[in-house]
């Protein structure tokens, strides 16, 4: 773990919660604010309200990972910077190893725990 | 202007004048999507506005000395909350006068007088009073009795007769005595 984590280190700007969501959805393209909350709905099944929302896209955009792009009429889209595509990656990558660690522990867990008669997790774990 | 965009006057001016229109679309978006805004999309609109508003609060506090300061007036203002509150649960402010807790039983176990019982308890104690009296008398008219017995044994007929009119009144007064304080004694039942 200790190995895996110092691959991230420094790496203070990594993004989790809703603007992780943000950019996640702007990866797959050009969106504006009603747009960007569908989408999250769907792929995260989380339902922003238009206050979260646009107060943190106004941080992303701030820091550079997001930008405005021409009106299309009275709506305006955003797209991801190439900075905010390198975050996304990275966030990304930190949050994989995370989860990939949590699991291997589950997983040592159960083992122990079906090798002594005592299982202490139940159910099937399937990474 | 309607009263879902006058919300976003819980951003800061500079935030509304960027994104407020793209938010009031939004809400309109939100709106003609699902027939009508949500309670908890207007509720999200005051929170994010009221942190928006903290969040520019806490930049224009540039100098480190000032947010130094306001970190200290803000746990400051916290542990003060805290001690408020252990102060209220332990009953030290806000609680009862009484500091010892078996006095505290006793008074709770035992309810305040109203006024009617106070006047009735005072009766109560002059009608004893009345009556010990009373006793009292009966029994100096029974000492004179025998007394006087003892001298018409003796042969004097004129000092009994007095000594025996004089029996007999306190005995009429130790009788009237007996009938006030029985007077007294039934008055608060009545």
């Amino acid at each position: 773990v200790p190995e895996k984590r110092s691959e991230h280190q420094g790496q203070s700007d990594l993004v989790s919660g809703v603007p992780l969501f943000i950019l996640m959805s702007l990866m797959a393209g050009e969106k504006h604010g009603h747009s960007l909350m569908k989408d999250i709905e769907h792929f995260a099944g989380v339902r922003l309200g238009p206050g979260t929302l646009y107060k943190a896209m106004a941080r992303l955009e701030s820091v550079g990972l997001i930008e405005a792009l021409d009106p299309e009429g009275r709506r305006r889209p955003y797209g991801l910077t190439p900075v905010g595509q390198e975050v996304l990656v990275q966030s990304l990558s930190y949050l994989d190893h995370v989860v990939e660690e949590g699991l291997q522990r589950v997983r040592t867990k159960t083992l122990k725990g079906r090798a002594s008669g005592t299982p202490k997790v139940r159910g099937t774990v399937t990474a | 202007v309607r009263p879902q965009h006058w919300l976003l006057r819980a951003f800061p001016r500079a935030w509304r004048d960027r994104y407020g229109d793209e938010v009031a679309d939004l809400l309109s978006d939100i709106e003609s999507d699902e027939t009508k805004l949500r309670t908890s999309d207007l509720l999200d609109l005051v929170r994010a506005g009221a942190s928006q508003r903290c969040v520019e609060v806490w930049r224009r506090m540039t100098h480190p000395r000032r947010q130094l300061a306001a970190r200290m007036a803000i746990g400051g203002v916290g542990l003060a909350a805290l001690a408020l509150v252990a102060l209220i649960s332990t009953g030290s402010i806000f609680g009862p006068t009484t500091s010892s807790p078996t006095t505290h039983m006793v008074a709770r176990s035992q309810p305040h007088p109203s006024g009617h019982e106070i006047v009735t308890t005072q009766q109560q104690t002059a009608a004893r009073q009345a009556a010990t009296q009373a006793v009292a008398q009966q029994a100096v008219a029974q000492a004179v009795a025998q007394a006087a017995a003892q001298q018409a044994g003796n042969g004097g007929a004129a000092q009994t007769a007095a000594t025996q009119q004089a029996v007999a009144a306190q005995q009429a007064a130790a009788q009237a005595a007996a009938e006030q304080a029985a007077e007294s004694a039934a008055a608060p039942a009545g």
